[in-house]
């Protein structure tokens, strides 16, 4: 075997080597999409299955916690089962539990970044952007859902609150108060994404501390964000909602 | 090839989060400032994976002519990058669409995060002026690259050189390609620390070439 010198010893069959490697790439991109296609065969006779047999697997509760085991390891999401084929009332309990566990993750997902305080809007955009919900129009998560969902974690405690804050619904998953002077400047914030202390003084006559504490308060909570580089170079307080917008 | 070329073509998609004004102030609420840090840290990572930028200015524009010391070279690897405004380098940090960008202060203080997780170095760390390198894959990952590639193309035992290692025919199609050679320098001391491979160096001390195998 000769001694290796560099690259320059084997240049000649690097072109072939290269093709080959094309070729091997090609294969398997072939045989992904392959089982990409077959997993989502699968994943639809499931949901047919679903629909169908809906009556069956309500009454037989064996039956449907295989059945959902199995929807589980083809990675069909639990609340995509539960949102279809309904039929009963324990149906309905079934898909707004399904819902309330989807809820509680969100609000503990998204926590940090809105300091507990959810936008129902969001939220919806959060559970529906999946093309499990963008498609098929039966499991499209509703503000509904939500609402009715919450009413029935209640009774769980008050861990989550809905409260309604100028024409919109937060989810509050902070023990943290919103007093009613939060209230409005939360609501006000909808409008432009921001407010200010001027905007507060000026809309709401508050002198400027009312202003200042209050939006500490918010931003000591997480709820509102600074942003210092606006064009007058007065602080803005921003609420997360607008991250979406 | 080409599909690495197509897809340079297109432009980095960023977070949400980007287009949020307050994401470029460092924010008061330690909470919050936590989850910005991070945000942050996984952007600059991605950028540069995107991209294939293996080193950032001080002001978080990609540095295309790496070098520890301050001297002027020519420009070796012309990689496409992203462009700004009108001539203006486009910085990770700066964003035109709604005027704003992220301060010097907080930049470092981003950088020392992406090193303390080890997902960057300084250039230099005497100069830190001079950039800093990010690793988009850790410089174990790229050593396991780099020798994953020797050995299953029977080079185990063979000298290479540096400039073999960025733009041999060979290794275009790897995903080291072109790595800067202050990168490639790191991974190739991971591998000589753990006796996987042997540094041969110039008389001026400049690293000639790499003998790979035990």
């Amino acid at each position: 075997m000769p001694v290796g010198r560099g690259l320059a010893s084997f240049e000649s069959s690097a072109h072939k080597k290269q093709q080959y490697q094309t070729l091997g790439r090609k294969l398997v991109e072939e045989q992904r999409e392959q089982i990409k296609t077959q997993l989502q065969v699968f994943q639809n006779a499931l949901i047919t299955f679903r629909k169908q047999h809906a009556e069956e697997l309500r009454s037989n509760p064996d039956l449907w916690s295989k059945f959902s085991e199995i929807c589980r390891s083809f990675g069909i999401d639990p609340l995509v089962i539960s949102s279809l084929g309904i039929g009963s009332k324990a149906d309905r309990q079934e898909k707004y539990n399904q819902l309330a566990l989807r809820i509680i993750d969100i609000c503990k997902l998204t926590k940090s970044l809105n300091g507990g305080m959810l936008l129902v809007d969001d939220l919806l955009d959060l559970i529906n952007c999946e093309s499990w919900f963008t498609e098929d129009p039966e499991v499209k998560i509703t503000e509904q859902d939500v609402l009715t969902s919450l009413d029935n974690l209640k009774a769980l405690g008050d861990e989550l609150q809905l409260i309604t804050i100028g024409n919109k619904n937060y989810i509050k998953s902070t023990t943290e108060e919103i007093n009613a002077d939060q209230g409005l400047i939360l609501s006000a914030a909808d409008i432009l994404g921001y407010v200010t202390v001027a905007i507060l003084r000026d809309n709401f006559k508050w002198r400027s501390y009312r202003c200042k504490s209050n939006l500490e308060d918010l931003v000591s909570n997480g709820i509102l964000w600074v942003d210092d580089q606006s064009e007058n170079h007065e602080r803005r307080y921003w609420i997360t909602s607008w991250i979406n917008k | 090839m080409d599909e690495q070329t197509s897809l340079r073509k297109a432009a980095f998609s960023f977070p949400k989060l980007y287009n949020f004004p307050p994401f470029f102030t460092r924010q008061p609420n330690q909470q919050t400032y936590h989850t910005q840090l991070e945000a942050w840290r996984k952007i600059v990572i991605e950028y540069c994976r995107f991209y294939r930028i293996w080193a950032l200015s001080l002001n978080g524009t990609a540095l295309t002519n790496v070098k520890a010391e301050s001297s002027s070279g020519d420009d070796e690897n012309e990689e496409s990058e992203p462009s700004g405004t009108e001539g203006e380098k486009a910085s990770v940090f700066k964003n035109t669409k709604i005027n704003r960008e992220v301060k010097g202060d907080f930049i470092m203080t981003i950088y020392e995060s992406l090193i303390e997780k080890k997902e960057a170095s300084w250039i230099n760390e005497q100069n830190q002026r001079l950039g800093i390198l990010i690793y988009w894959n850790s410089l174990e990952d790229w050593a396991t690259m780099l020798m994953n590639w020797v050995v299953s193309t029977g080079q185990d035992g063979n000298v290479l050189t540096i400039y073999e290692l960025q733009n041999g025919e060979a290794v275009q199609d790897q995903e080291f390609a072109g790595m800067a050679t202050e990168t490639l320098t790191r991974v190739i001391f991971v591998l000589a620390k753990e006796g996987r491979a042997r540094v041969l160096k110039d008389d001026d001390g400049t690293i000639a070439g790499v003998k790979f195998g035990s």
